[in-house]
């Protein structure tokens, strides 16, 4: 295994586990709870560090044991470009369902959709922060699955 | 194009050519300046280098690009 799947996975376990955090901290039931503004930004700085720290952590575990295979070659960059391709379009469907939802929600109040009141913040918090983190754990799964392909 | 191919359509002698040559997969890595990883992924036809790589690649088995590559429709 490369140190760069490595790192990947690393990266995906470290996201799973912050988006537990958030999920911890905004949820009850799976329900999203009204909670401050004072409680969403400390859960956003406490989220922020500790994506930095493990992927600082993982980083310098895998340089502790590596001899020269940090650098990325044209596979490695092959691999990043097509999983940040496939990144970018999980958030944009992402994103469009989201404002679908909210567009329905706004228009058609007896609407058949899954329904998530985006006019909440903590709902919006969560459902922004969700996202970003399916963007980034589907960019690291997919580098896991290229590598391995 | 480069990057992850369908196995079979860029062939490539690179393990036959390397074996021959008694070289490991790290060394050959290390003259063309990738991974071994890519090396591998290249040997089982899992990855089609650059132009740039194969010519390199070549170059390091001592044998013409067309002996090392060849592309099947």
């Amino acid at each position: 295994m490369s140190q760069h799947e490595k790192f990947a996975w690393g990266s995906l376990l470290a996201s799973l586990l912050a988006w537990s955090f958030l999920t911890m901290r905004m949820t009850e039931s799976w329900a999203v709870v009204n909670v401050s503004p004072r409680h969403m930004i400390w859960t956003y700085g406490a989220i922020v560090v500790l994506m930095i720290a493990a992927h600082a952590v993982i980083a310098g575990l895998l340089h502790a044991g590596a001899d020269h295979e940090l650098e990325k070659d044209e596979r490695d960059l092959a691999i990043a470009a097509r999983a940040e391709r496939i990144e970018g379009l999980v958030v944009l469907v992402a994103v469009n369902v989201l404002v679908i939802q909210a567009l329905a929600q706004a228009a058609f109040a007896g609407h058949a959709l899954p329904r998530f009141d985006l006019g909440t913040l903590p709902v919006l918090f969560y459902a922004l922060l969700t996202v970003l983190f399916l963007g980034h754990t589907t960019s690291q799964a997919v580098t896991i699955w290229l590598y391995r392909a | 194009m480069t990057g992850p191919t369908r196995r079979g359509r860029v062939s490539n002698r690179v393990r036959e050519l390397r074996e021959h040559a008694a070289m490991t997969q790290a060394e050959l890595a290390k003259r063309v300046s990738a991974s071994r990883q890519t090396i591998i992924a290249i040997e089982a036809e899992k990855y089609a280098p650059s132009l740039e790589l194969a010519f390199r690649l070549a170059r390091s088995l001592g044998a013409p690009f067309e002996e090392v590559f060849s592309y099947a429709d």
